[in-house]
């Protein structure tokens, strides 16, 4: 599946790129082809967030698109925006993992894809978020968050929206940027950017994408390099093994708070199935001799890993959200790898691709 | 909850191997255990006499019956426990036969904590059953048949006999499917259009039969009572409401084209009924041969019509059917010619199969009733019919035997053979199956009486040489190499399900077999019955049969029918899926998981929907939705966690 994008140069003038990429935000606010727009934001010195712009002003002036560090996986406040079809047209700057995220959760009805524009942006990687804090303004020397390192997709799909990509990687020291634009992209947005002047770009996409394949095939050999290491660390046998790693676990539940594709209103491991009544608690304890408490960790992991793991876009932010520092990046990392392997699935590539529990293919479960 | 107990011995088959009075010493004292008790056949009266007591005596709101599958007893001993005063559905049956006593024969310690385990579990499951009460379903006392073989046809007389109305919808535009094409039929040997017609026009004329010919299904939806149909009635080109069926136009067609009726062995015209007695006796245009509309000029039938009703202008209409319940007689179809090459069927003229042997042998057929090869029209000497073609081949062809094969075949050696008197039928069989009454003794004399000659063996290879159909073969009896020079070969080709069978079956929702016949509930017990409730089958669409097996399933399927009809509500299970709407997002992945088109998303609420009645409660929603807000009754993930606590 490829798709012709239509590539235009936007060049980058002395005050630098995100200077000149907040210019095309605030004009796409300021012309109304887009009414409100997601993007990341400096609150305070060091800490970045979301904004929700109307002010075409709010957008050019506050916008950080460029900034190492992913509080969040964004899609999930994206969906939270566009849970029903807005009125008006809602862009969202992201992140490639973000968007893969937010196709996940379009194919999961969690947000509409109607009335929304999704501007990817090519990611070198992003810093944990209290490193970045810290070390704010002298963050050039932190290196990139695990999961970033062995990111396999540092730019964002072709396919997944019709909307704008955003690339540098492979560009000339950041003196321009290319704007992908997406064949089926709105024509009045179409129009609003074609009307900036930028010349075309195909060459530049082309050295883009000489650069990104060699990216992709180191970024593919350091994640079979991480698989197999962690997988020497952590693989101990079966569910033991993963019983022993996830000890620490105080059923927080932050994880999933923080996965973009666990999308439950209350997670069931919260309701009442699992309030247990004093009686049972009790004949459990007699039974084993003990009972551990927190209880139902394992449980509660692999449920989720049942739930979630095709859909998981390997963002990290599990890991990054827990407070007793679980590896769970790792584990779900080696566990997605598998499942998704065996449906041949690739999430968030494109929201035609149908959600593996939702087919069946008689040899899906075939021994391989 | 007060819980009773009750444990069946079922006389040795788990008492012989569970220790029953261990398991009613160490459940005594289980928390909300009221009663428990044991008896040597628990489904026996007195046995169902002792819960009955017991729900009274004792105040037990919950009972729990440690005995067979469910699938025996269930429904009995609901039944018994509502008779008590009970809730049914406050009755749990705990599985220990076949699931503990009888796969764990040998190691009766281990089935005895099994067993023990397997009530705890189930004693966990009452505790937490509501009572519930059945879903009430309208049923709509209409039916419909889809096929109108004869099969259909008995079934739709039987229905519509009883009083209620039948839509009959066949694809050709007659009725009869094949027996229309058969001349002469086993074992009586009596005249197949003579015993066809009057039923054809019985069900052309029926007043509460609605017929419809030329027509498919193009569209089904609904439930047991009440489906909604919607026929496409494909363009006749003759408005059939004026036609007086007169033939004229036929008459002076200039276009002259092959008769599928005669399956290719004689011509017909663009605008044609299939054959005289065809029910309705209407014409139809063919629209890829007719002049009109491959030339754009001639209209010959459009000036001969003394009524008018030629109309070129006509298009597929759509018509909307409401029906209770559905009969599928879609029938067969002959394994066709391109798989045979080594018998050179398709190749050599004179190489035919049996449905073309009927026509020949047909009085209303393209040689008058004689028998006439097709090459030159000589009357063969020399006839070899080979059986089994396609049929028990597991290489080439299907596993399975076509059972009426060697019926047929007799009948076509011996029919032969009465108008050919010096002529020699020659019959290649792997086996001869001549199940049926009267069968035996008809196959008996195409031997002893009309000479035909049987050789047990398979043909390896037909080829035409100097005018004569060379046919190589093995006696296996006699272990010899046969090699006949002969005249005509007749191929009894394996019976498939008619083409497009297993569209439909997707399209109502039914399953089909690996060869694409149509599933039966039961291969013993429910043989009329699809999976689909309110969905019956009946005739070859099922699997290979004869007639007088045809019209037995037919009327079978029409008493299930009208079981059926006799009421105008069903109860359905109240065991089903419901949504706790506050938990559900409205992710939509249960509605496609569900086989039974059971749940649709309420776009506005967005939250998914439970149809009461096609829910037949399978609970693949609850495995699919991670939120836990889809759940069904009596079987809650809490339950089954106590459940397996119980067991662990
Ligand atoms: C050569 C030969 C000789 C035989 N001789 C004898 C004999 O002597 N004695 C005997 O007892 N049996 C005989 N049989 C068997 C007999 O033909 C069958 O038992 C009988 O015809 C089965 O009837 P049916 O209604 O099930 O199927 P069919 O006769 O095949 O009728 C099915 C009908 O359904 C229609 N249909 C199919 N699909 C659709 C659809 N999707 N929508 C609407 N309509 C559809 C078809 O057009 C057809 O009209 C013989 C069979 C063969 C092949
Ligand atoms: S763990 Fe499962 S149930 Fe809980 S929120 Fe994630 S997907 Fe939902
Ligand atoms: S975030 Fe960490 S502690 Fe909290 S539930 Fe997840 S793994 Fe357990
Ligand atoms: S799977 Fe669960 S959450 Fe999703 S629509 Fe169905 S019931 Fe609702």
């Amino acid at each position: 599946m490829t798709v012709i994008m239509n590539n235009l140069v936007i060049p980058v003038g002395e005050e630098g790129r995100t200077r000149a990429l907040n210019e095309v935000l605030g004009k796409l606010l300021e012309l109304g082809v887009v009414d409100a727009m997601m993007v990341p934001t400096m609150v305070t010195p060091g800490v970045i967030t979301y904004l929700l712009a109307r002010d075409p002003e709010f957008a050019r002036s506050k916008a950080e698109p460029f900034a190492p560090v992913m509080p969040v996986n964004g899609a999930s406040f994206v969906a939270k925006v566009v849970s029903k079809k807005p009125k008006g047209k809602v862009c969202a700057l992201l992140k490639p993992c973000e968007v893969r995220a937010l196709t996940e959760l379009v194919k999961l009805k969690q947000a509409e894809a109607d009335n929304l524009l999704v501007i990817g942006i090519d990611c070198l990687g992003t810093v944990a978020r209290g490193e970045y804090e810290k070390a704010y303004p002298d963050v050039d020397r932190l290196s990139v968050r695990e999961a970033c390192k062995v990111c396999l997709n540092p730019d964002p799909p072709d396919t997944a929206f019709a909307g704008i990509n955003i690339g540098y990687i492979g560009l000339d020291d950041g003196r321009c940027l290319l704007a992908s634009l997406s064949p089926d992209l709105d024509d009045r947005i179409r129009g609003v950017i074609e009307e900036l002047g930028f010349e075309k770009g195909d060459g530049l996409a082309d050295q883009r994408q000489a650069a990104l394949a060699v990216l992709k095939e180191e970024r593919g050999n350091s994640y079979e390099e991480f698989l197999r290491k962690t997988h020497a660390e952590q693989d101990d046998g079966g569910v033991c093994g993963i019983a022993k790693l996830l000890a620490a676990c105080v059923g927080c539940r932050n994880c999933r708070v923080a996965c973009p594709v666990c999308y439950c209103r209350e997670c069931i491991f919260d309701g009442d199935v699992f309030e247990y009544e004093t009686r049972q608690l009790l004949e459990r304890a007699e039974k084993k001799g003990g009972l551990k408490i927190p209880g139902e960790t394992l449980l509660y992991h692999l449920t989720r890993m049942n739930h979630m793991s095709l859909s998981c876009v390997a963002c990290g932010m599990c890991e990054e959200a827990c407070p007793v520092d679980i590896r769970l990046f790792p584990l779900f990392a080696r566990i997605a790898r598998r499942t998704q392997g065996i449906m041949e699935y690739t999430p968030g590539r494109s929201p035609e691709d149908p959600l593996p529990f939702t087919t069946f293919r008689e040899d899906e479960l075939e021994p391989r | 909850m007060r819980i009773g107990v009750f444990i069946c011995h079922c006389g040795l088959n788990i008492g012989g191997v569970v220790d029953i009075p261990e398991i009613l010493q160490t459940l005594a004292g289980y928390d909300g255990l009221e009663y428990v008790t044991d008896y040597r056949y628990m489904c026996s009266d007195p046995g169902q006499q002792v819960i009955k007591d017991a729900i009274r005596d004792k105040g037990l709101t919950g009972v729990v019956i440690a005995a067979c599958s469910p699938a025996m007893h269930e429904s009995t001993f609901r039944r018994t426990a509502e008779a008590a005063g009970l809730n049914p559905f406050r009755c749990e049956i705990a599985n220990i036969r076949e699931q503990c006593s009888w796969p764990h024969r040998d190691e009766p310690r281990r089935a005895t904590q099994k067993a023990l385990e397997i009530i705890r579990a189930s004693m966990e499951k009452v505790r937490q059953n509501e009572e519930l009460s059945p879903v009430s379903i309208p049923v709509t006392r209409q039916a419909l048949v889809i096929g109108c073989g004869i099969a259909g046809m008995q079934a739709a007389l039987d229905i519509a006999d009883a009083g209620y109305k039948v839509t009959v919808v066949e694809r050709l535009p007659y009725i009869g499917g094949h027996m229309a094409q058969l001349s002469e039929t086993f074992p009586t040997l009596d005249c197949s259009q003579c015993i066809l017609t009057p039923k054809a026009s019985e069900v052309g004329s029926h007043p509460n039969i609605d017929l419809f010919t030329n027509s498919e299904v193009h569209a089904i939806s609904g439930y047991v009572g009440n489906f909604n149909v919607t026929i496409r009635k494909k363009a006749s080109y003759v408005n059939w409401d004026i036609c007086n069926g007169c033939g004229l136009c036929m008459e002076k067609c200039p276009e002259k084209t092959e008769s599928h009726f005669e399956l290719g062995l004689a011509t017909t015209k663009a605008i044609s009924i299939a054959f005289p007695q065809a029910v309705p006796n209407r014409p139809v245009i063919n629209a890829e041969v007719c002049r009109h509309f491959t030339k754009g000029k001639c209209g010959v039938c459009e000036k001969v019509c003394p009524v008018g009703a030629i109309d070129f202008e006509q298009e597929d209409t759509f018509i909307h059917r409401e029906a209770g319940a559905i009969i599928v007689a879609t029938g067969y179809d002959l394994h066709p010619k391109s798989k045979v090459g080594e018998y050179g069927y398709g190749v050599v003229k004179d190489v035919i199969d049996g449905l073309e042997f009927e026509r020949l042998n047909s009085a209303s057929g393209p040689t008058q009733g004689e028998i006439r090869r097709p090459s030159d029209g000589k009357i063969p000497k020399e006839v070899v019919f080979i059986q089994c073609v396609g049929s028990r081949d597991q290489e080439d062809g299907y596993p399975y035997c076509s059972k009426i094969c060697c019926m047929y075949t007799a009948k076509h050696a011996r029919l032969y053979k009465h108008k050919v008197p010096d002529g020699q039928p020659y019959v290649f069989y792997m086996d001869i199956r001549a199940g049926g009454k009267g069968y035996e003794e008809f196959v008996q004399r195409a031997t002893e009486e009309d000479g035909v000659l049987y050789l047990r063996g398979r043909v390896s290879r037909v080829f035409e040489e100097n005018g004569k159909i060379v046919v190589f073969g093995v006696d296996t009896l006699s272990n010899k190499k046969v090699e006949i020079h002969g005249d005509m070969v007749v191929l009894a080709t394996a019976i498939i399900p008619s083409h497009g069978q297993t569209d439909l079956a997707r399209l109502l929702k039914i399953s089909t077999d690996e060869w694409g016949f149509l599933s039966e509930a039961h291969p013993k017990l429910r043989p009329v019955e699809s999976l689909t409730r309110g969905i019956y089958i009946a005739g070859c669409a099922q699997a290979p049969k004869d007639i007088p097996d045809s019209v037995t399933q037919a009327s079978s399927a029409a008493a299930k029918v009208l079981a059926l009809f006799s009421s105008d509500t069903l109860s359905h299970t109240p065991e089903i899926a419901v949504v706790d709407e506050e938990l559900c997002r409205g992710c939509g992945v249960c509605i496609e998981v569900c086989a039974y088109d059971a749940r649709t998303l309420d776009i506005r609420r967005r939250v998914a929907v439970v149809n009461e009645v096609l829910c037949e409660g399978c609970g693949a929603c609850q495995v699919a939705c991670p939120s836990g807000a889809t759940y069904q009754r009596n079987m809650g993930l809490a339950q089954v966690m106590s459940m397996i606590d119980a067991v662990i």
